[in-house]
């Protein structure tokens, strides 16, 4: 065999090479949660290990993503002055010093490159006329969606499934049999070519690879091509793998979802795709390589671009943090402190509360109050989790009546969710719908009339609750069906008040604050919900470790951990609705005469603060409404209207994190664009609370961050598309843009852009923290995730010093000071 | 015996189009005026609706007659004058478009609001659109010149055509509409070459007059031919199998799109077999037509409904199944009961479509309902036996239309059996919502007996036996699925019911062949690799 032909023809992979790469290929796909849990996700997570441009031009060599806003918005920035020929100089120093700003502007005038890897589909549909019929690589991804969604469904059909034997399996049943796509594509043997496939995933894939001969060193890449054509149910399976692996356990489903997607790339190689198609193809596939080289190069200083944008918001943040508005003056005690998620919409709301009440304090800390567990609500068969999806639930909240009354209320809770139940087989069964239809259609006119011109919402109490039931229900912690023991509660409960730095200095009243938003008829309400709190509201947890902090048994506990709650301090839980702004305290049954007073005049804070807060986020969402009470009315109408698609905008703008006292940011316009975790050095020797601060409260807001920019800069593989076309598939699993297609993830286009222009900001997270250089660095050397990280520029770290001193970022091991603007 | 007379008062009724057709060439300028446009817009149509249910109401009370109709002033050839007529019919549908194009437009107005798919000028394009569609329907409703219903029902579907293709970069919203604007065009030619037979047959094309002179006892072929291409143009027009596919897939246009087109426009074929009556209940090979084409599509398309996987699209077939049970009805001379269905039908339809977002929560609340148990098959067995035994006590017994009665009875049963399989609490209460939506179903019925009157003709035993008989498979379907047992021995079956049984790509593949859209170009993957042009495929 001489040099030529090898080149052309190179020799198969060995079988091992082959699982080697199809586990790789299936590791590059991050997961996502379902719609009623919907996480916020990094979509790139699982590419942390390169840096963040050769990972960007891999997605746009394989998947025809891009990782960077387009040159056009970088464009506009310029001429809007968001980027200034200051910040690109700036930005250019710290990469390229021979790079001259005039260069990089007329950067902006080349248009992109846009070559990509082909699949055999994309081969094919190249020659095809595609203004006059449909494309192989459409109908694909359509028929293997709706495949995945009828086998993977959640409460949508009522057709039971019969065989367990995998997706793959699943689907070759179907093909074999559905003659739907070859009577559309004129190609009725097709058929035969499926059912001659081979019974297994691991067969086919190695049969395929094989069979078209995909040389090892193409095969990286042509896998990841082949799941991200199919990323969104990719995501899903990947979501399936890592539920499986937080219990310990394995699941191939995405291998399956690889093979399927394989299979149908090989049907048109052999069957379809004539012998100069499959030579430009497997040409093609020679290329990955240099193509990615190209893309590489191609965005190099569209990179300097994005850095710009990021300097021109981090530099104005460093100047103010430099300069700290306000020193507290050393109160003797604050008379309430309330502690709020770290998420971006409690900072417009804690400004506002400490503008409106200066006796106040307040502190940022993970929404789920570091308790890892799931919530069972009362006689119901689910429990789901409330902690952010990185974390498996470790205990369960469920729900007991104070009242001794739980047998007859199980009973009618069950009721109503089995009565909910059998009405809705009624409605949508085959026979009876149409006589559902005649007999009560008329009465839909009322529920038209209520929600359509009253705009009241429908009111679904999903869980069976009769509101009495709620009042009546106290959620308790379990420990494998068990009470929690003391040793267990102590434990949590000091963990709780170290991680919120709160160890001393306790106030009589100690707010814990939850959030939830409020929305009608919206199926990515839970993406608006709590992310720590595994995308719910954050009310049981809140209420949970209230309660466990109020209990005297486990106050004397942690008198033994040297922190000392004094006898008048009382924990109050409370749940801060992010749309409205309202926030509303719960369990206040056992207050006294004083404590009820203190809650009066907190009330009236909470009420001041909130008409702050309505007239801040009022702005933008009902420009129009001048006064707090018209910009209280326009948010609550917003929070019940049923075709509202836009009732808050969630944590878009979010850029900073900033792990540090709140003396040091208190009294600083922050816009909602940071995340705010409370840390005090002082109440943390051995830098124990940093290192679980720098590994969870900050990767999720990474996470959120990073899905806010994929969504923006590439809502088509990474964002959910426009929300007047949603359509949810499975009951809860996601939705589809219009008809069909692939499974759509990550933000719809209404949370990210108003009618003309993004109103996120694609900038990737910049973290303050202050704490000692030493003490960072360790953790980030200790840690190969935040190395990843920070080495390769998927975040920032900066650190603040003392006031006036100057602000140090963290480059490759070495702190940098930073000049101000 | 219906009795009509000539007032000019009946004019009134063209307010209506006329209405929407002023709050669709509202002037539109800067923001400011844009805001106004949709402000007036609503006012207009809640103007609409209060003077229509107000006319309602004057009319039920203190009508002089059945029918009024308004006429020009001028004597024209054949009766080829536009006219006008306003009876029960005319003011249910004017009230239902009322109502429901207010309730749509109001909802449309925040949902478009900043809407990242198109510009404030693109939403303005929208209402124009959508206040011309529904003058154009409320023209066809209150039309009593065959001509000019026909067309105003062509002019509606032209205007729904671009609200179909609002997103017009969507392939698949191009491809949709495409096929929903052939078929259409195959209703128009049919609605107006039968209009014209009609016509020239009775030497007007004033309803009313045309009415007055049918004769059941002399049908000439001529009248045949006519009524059957009515019929044909409403199966086409209410999206029977195989002419479906455009309405499974305009989810392609934003939701409130979807509520008008499946809420309000495709009833329209029902309403014109309703508004035809006079004509179609001795037309005995049209009813036909009605029946079996409406018992198919009801049968299978309530078939495929469970299986599919969105929300949207399971709500379409429902529609497409919901259309075939209406014509049934009209098929059967129950002009009565068809109406009731095209109303009550369109409420819920509308309701379903806007409040589609609420599926997260009902398939929570799923979710956590404690698994039922099941029902055995013999359970299955005795509901089915004891539903036989009720609808064979109905033919017996000779009350009214058993084949329609009959799919009350099975639904009926199911609910017992689903009840009776999740528990024996429920069972009581099963029974109790069984008997309110009997007697709901009943007062319904007797009280559309006062608005439109049924025909007095009967379908043949045959026909009923027929109808029974396919809605008594799909009950045992049905009954079989409620196991996992059932659904193995169903498994063979599955890949075509969820396939659609392949009409709609059959229907497909011919309009790509024949008369294929222009859809929009997507980019094609461009790679390192030199471009190779040659042909891959056929």
């Amino acid at each position: 065999m001489n040099a030529q032909t090898q080149e052309s023809r190179p020799a198969a992979a060995s079988p091992e090479s082959i699982t080697t790469a199809v586990t790789a290929a299936c590791a590059q796909i991050a997961p996502a949660w379902p719609l009623d849990q919907s996480v916020a996700v990094n979509p790139l997570w699982p590419l942390r290990n390169l840096p963040i441009a050769h990972a960007a031009a891999r997605l746009a060599a394989r998947g025809g993503v891009r990782l960077l806003p387009s040159r056009a918005e970088f464009r506009r920035y310029f001429q809007q002055g968001r980027i200034t020929r200051e910040n690109l100089a700036a930005a250019g120093r710290e990469a390229v010093p021979e790079c001259t700003v005039e260069n990089l502007i007329a950067h902006l005038d080349r248009p992109p490159a846009t070559a990509r890897l082909p699949l055999v589909a994309d081969q094919i549909d190249r020659a095809r006329n595609l203004t006059r019929r449909t494309a192989w690589t459409e109908e694909i991804v359509h028929q293997v969606s709706q495949l995945c969604a009828a086998e993977f469904d959640l409460g949508q059909g009522d057709w039971p499934r019969t065989d367990a034997a995998g997706l793959y399996a699943a689907w070759r049943y179907n093909v074999g049999r559905d003659r739907g796509v070859a009577i559309l594509m004129g190609r009725l043997g097709l058929a035969r070519h499926f059912r001659a496939l081979p019974p297994s995933a691991d067969e086919l894939i190695q049969t395929a690879l094989g069979g078209m001969g995909v040389p090892a060193e193409s095969m990286p890449a042509y896998l990841h091509a082949l799941l991200l054509s199919v990323n969104g149910w990719a995501s899903w399976c990947a979501y399936r793998s890592w539920q499986a692996n937080l219990h310990g356990a394995q699941d191939a489903t995405l291998r399956e979802l690889l093979a399927i997607r394989l299979a149908w790339d090989w049907v048109l190689y052999s069957a379809v795709a004539d012998e100069t198609t499959r030579c430009a193809w497997r040409h093609a596939l020679t290329q990955s390589a240099a193509l990615e080289a190209g893309h590489e190069r191609d965005q190099a200083q569209d990179w300097l671009w994005q850095r710009a944008l990021e300097l021109g918001y981090e530099r104005k943040l460093v100047h103010d943090l430099k300069a700290p508005h306000a020193e507290i003056p050393a109160a003797p005690r604050a008379r309430v402190q309330l502690a709020f998620c770290i998420d971006v919409r409690s900072e417009v709301f804690r400004r506002a509360l400490e503008a409106e009440a200066p006796g106040v304090e307040t502190l940022g800390f993970a929404g789920f109050f570091g308790v890892p567990m799931a919530y069972q609500p009362f006689g119901t068969d689910l429990a789901q989790p409330q902690l952010p999806g990185l974390l498996a639930p470790a205990m369960t909240a469920i729900e007991r009546g104070d009242d001794g009354r739980d047998g007859p209320r199980l009973a009618s809770v069950q009721n109503r969710l089995g009565s909910a139940d059998v009405a809705r087989r009624f409605r949508w069964g085959n026979t009876s719908t149409f006589s559902y239809v005649e007999a009560t259609g008329l009465l839909y006119a009322v529920k038209l009339v209520r929600n359509g011109l009253l705009q009241r919402p429908s009111t679904h109490a999903t869980n069976g609750k009769r509101p009495a039931d709620s009042a009546r229900l106290k959620p308790e912690l379990r420990l494998d069906g068990a009470p929690l023991p003391l040793e267990a509660k102590v434990a949590l409960a000091a963990g709780i008040l170290r991680g919120l730095s709160l160890t001393r200095g306790f106030a009589p009243l100690v707010v814990l604050t939850g959030h939830a938003s409020q929305a009608s008829n919206n199926p990515q309400q839970s993406a608006l919900d709590c992310g720590a709190c595994g995308g719910h509201s954050g009310e049981v947890n809140a209420r949970i470790a209230a309660a466990l902090l109020n209990e005297a048994t486990v106050r004397a506990g942690l008198r033994a951990e040297r922190i000392d709650i004094p006898g008048d301090t009382r924990f109050i839980p409370a749940l801060h609705n992010t749309t409205t702004d309202d926030v509303r305290l719960f369990d206040l049954a056992a207050l006294d005469a004083e404590g009820a007073t203190r809650i009066d005049a907190l009330r009236g804070w909470l009420d001041g603060a909130r008409n702050r807060t309505n007239l801040e986020r009022a702005a933008r969402l009902a420009p129009r409404a001048r006064t707090a009470a018209a910009a209280r009315q326009a948010l609550d109408r917003r929070a019940r209207d049923w075709s509202q698609l836009r009732p808050e905008w969630g944590l878009a703008g979010n850029a900073s994190l900033i792990v540090a006292q709140r003396s040091r940011t208190r009294g600083l316009d922050l816009a909602g664009r940071a995340f705010l975790h409370d840390y005090d050095e002082r109440q943390d020797p051995d830098h124990a609370v940093l290192e679980q601060i720098m590994t969870a409260p900050m990767l999720v807001s990474q996470w959120i961050n990073l899905q806010y920019y994929a969504s923006t800069v590439d809502n088509r593989v990474y964002g959910s598309g426009n929300k007047t076309l949603h359509n949810v598939v499975g009951g809860h699993i996601g939705v589809f843009e219009g008809n069909g297609g692939d499974l759509r993830i990550g933000l719809s286009l209404q949370s990210l852009r108003d009618g003309e222009q993004w109103v996120h900001e694609p900038l990737r997270l910049a973290v303050f923290i202050q704490a000692g250089a030493d003490a960072i660095a360790a953790v980030i050397a200790r840690h190969e995730t935040l190395r990843d990280l920070v080495d390769h520029h998927w975040l920032a770290i900066y650190r603040i010093g003392k006031a006036q001193e100057p602000i140090h970022r963290y480059r490759a091991g070495r702190w940098l000071a930073v000049g101000s603007p | 015996m219906i009795d009509t007379a000539v007032s000019p008062g009946a004019w009134l009724a063209a307010g209506v189009p006329a209405t929407y057709l002023l709050a669709a060439v509202l002037a539109v300028g800067p923001a400011r005026a844009r805001r106004a446009a949709w402000s007036t817009t609503l006012a207009l149509a809640g103007f609409v609706l209060l003077v229509v249910v107000a006319a309602g109401a004057y009319y039920g009370l203190a009508s002089p007659a059945n029918v009024l109709i308004g006429r020009l002033p001028v004597n024209a050839v054949l009766g080829l004058a536009p006219s006008v007529r306003l009876d029960p019919l005319t003011l249910a549908m004017l009230a239902l478009i009322g109502f429901i194009g207010l309730v749509i437009l109001n909802y449309s107005r925040r949902y478009l609001a900043g809407d990242p798919g198109s510009t404030d000028v693109g939403q303005q394009r929208y209402r124009r659109w959508f206040c011309a569609t529904l003058a154009c329907i409320s023209s066809m409703v209150i039309a009593n010149q065959l001509l000019v219903l026909g067309v105003a029902l062509a002019a509606a579907s032209l205007c729904l055509h671009q609200l179909l293709t609002y997103y017009s970069q969507r392939p698949q919203a191009l491809l949709a509409a495409h096929k929903k604007f052939l078929i259409s065009r195959m209703a128009d030619v049919f609605i107006l070459t039968g209009s014209t037979l009609i016509g020239l047959h009775y030497g007007s094309f004033q309803m009313d007059a045309v009415f007055a002179s049918v004769d059941g006892a002399a049908f000439t072929p001529t009248l045949t031919v006519a009524t059957t291409l009515i019929a044909c143009a409403a199966i086409l027009k209410c999206a029977q199998l195989p002419f479906h596919g455009w309405l499974i897939q305009v989810m392609e246009a934003p939701t409130p799109v979807s509520a008008l087109l499946h809420a309000g426009i495709v009833n329209m074929g029902g309403f014109l077999i309703i508004r035809f009556a006079p004509l179609m209940a001795p037309a005995g090979l049209a009813q036909a037509l009605l029946v079996i084409a409406g018992t198919t599509t009801a049968v299978l398309a309530a078939l495929i409904m469970t299986t599919r996987v969105s929300i949207k699209v399971m709500l379409a077939w429902s529609t497409c199944a919901q259309m075939g049970f209406m014509l049934i009805e009209c098929g059967l001379g129950l002009y009565n009961l068809a109406l009731l269905h095209l109303l009550a039908h369109s409420f819920y339809k509308a309701h379903s479509f806007l409040s589609a977002g609420e599926m997260v929560s009902v398939s929570i609340q799923r979710a956590r309902t404690p698994a039922a148990t099941g029902m055995p098959a013999a359970g299955w067995l005795a509901v089915g036996g004891a539903g036989a035994l009720v609808i064979l006590g109905l033919f017996v017994a000779g009350v009214g239309h058993p084949g329609v009665f009959a799919v009350i009875v099975l639904a009926v049963a199911s609910l017992l059996g689903d009840a009776a399989g999740s528990g024996r609490a429920l069972l009581g209460r099963a029974a109790a919502a069984a008997v309110a939506v009997v007697c709901l179903y009943l007062a319904w019925a007797s009280l559309s007996m006062l608005w439109v009157p049924a025909a007095g003709s009967r379908a043949s035993t045959a026909g009923q036996v027929a109808i029974t008989l396919a809605f008594a498979a799909l009950f045992v379907l049905r009954a079989m699925l409620a196991s996992a047992a059932g659904a193995r021995r169903l498994r063979r079956l599955h890949p075509h019911v969820y396939g659609g049984f392949y009409l709609d790509q059959m229907f497909t593949r011919l309009t790509l062949l024949i008369w294929p859209p222009r859809l929009p170009a997507r980019p094609r993957v461009a790679s390192a690799a030199p471009v190779i042009h040659e042909k891959a495929s056929a």
